[in-house]
């Protein structure tokens, strides 16, 4: 295995999937969002986005609260300081990579 | 393929700062700031002398007035039109004292800097300073009406080149910046009031999506 497939191969695979990369950036750059804003910026379907944050909860990476906005449920999520510290690492690693 | 995964990370990282201002709420909270700025300014010259309106405290209480309203204005609308339609973000505060101090101490060095050579020029007659003004909105402008159309580049470029007309109105430097600030103001808040009516066509409260 060369050097660079080794490093592909070390990537953090629970970050790696598109749909998750794509919800962990968006987070990394926010204090926090709902459901609403990364379904639109993703335009991943409901099913799909709750599978992806629920993977994502599992590995310790998002905190996910449930609220009301008025009689509304909302759902908030954040990156936790793991999901930063695992997000910073893949890039790093990706950088390596390339 | 790993370069076009590290471009789109980059992308996805940019995404929320663009969405500040995607319902236009930013450029039309600057638009009536600086309506406010010319309003506070005209109002003692066309009352008279010696009247309430000459009061730098009270017009300084106006203005601080005013500006809160607009701020809260915009937070309701968030809270009541955009969060509703798109999505709630919140914004990181600042992180660490030290990187606060630092910035804070990089803007008065720039300010420090900026005045100093302003003073310079106008002390020579080399410059007017109110040619700043078109140069200052657009540079604004730039940075806070993301994410930038291409209409959005013709009206940066028209603020850019008004700074230059705004020195051959008549009335001296005071009106001219008065008369600056509510042009600007009305750039900036019809700027915004076409980026809303983008939005509110594009988008429509969440209920209303189909699941």
């Amino acid at each position: 295995m060369n050097e660079q497939a080794r490093q592909i191969s070390e990537l953090d695979r629970v970050i790696h999937e598109p749909g998750r990369l794509m919800i962990m950036a968006l987070l990394y750059a926010v204090e926090r969002a709902d459901f609403l804003y990364l379904q639109h910026e993703t335009a991943l379907n409901k099913g799909t986005l709750s599978s992806h944050l629920a993977r994502l909860e599992e590995a310790g990476y998002v905190e996910i609260s449930k609220t009301f906005r008025g009689k509304v449920p909302q759902t908030l999520l954040r990156l936790t300081d793991a999901g930063r510290r695992a997000f910073e690492e893949y890039r790093r690693k990706l950088k390596e990579a390339l | 393929m790993e370069q076009e995964q590290e471009k789109q990370i980059r992308e996805y990282l940019c995404r929320p700062a663009r969405y500040a201002n995607v319902d236009g709420v930013t450029e039309m909270t600057a638009g009536l700031t600086w309506f406010g700025l010319a309003l506070f300014g005209w109002i003692p010259s066309v009352t008279p002398k010696g009247s309430v309106w000459h009061s730098m405290l009270l017009l300084w209480l106006l203005l601080v007035a005013w500006v809160a309203l607009v701020a809260f204005g915009a937070k309701a609308f968030k809270k009541h039109v955009t969060y509703p339609r798109t999505g709630l973000v919140s914004y990181p505060a600042a992180r660490g004292k030290a990187s606060a101090i630092w910035r804070f101490a990089f803007v008065l060095v720039i300010a420090a800097v900026v005045s100093a050579a302003l003073a310079y020029m106008a002390a020579r007659k080399h410059f007017q300073p109110v040619w700043l003004m078109g140069a200052s909105m657009a540079f604004f402008y730039g940075m806070m009406a993301r994410p930038m159309r291409p209409w959005k580049w013709a009206i940066l470029t028209l603020m850019a080149a008004g700074g230059v007309g705004l020195v051959f109105l008549p009335g001296g430097l005071e009106a001219q910046v008065l008369i600056g600030l509510a042009s600007y103001g009305a750039v900036f808040l019809a700027a915004g009031l076409i980026t809303l009516a983008h939005y509110l066509r594009h988008s429509q409260p969440a209920e209303k999506v189909a699941e």
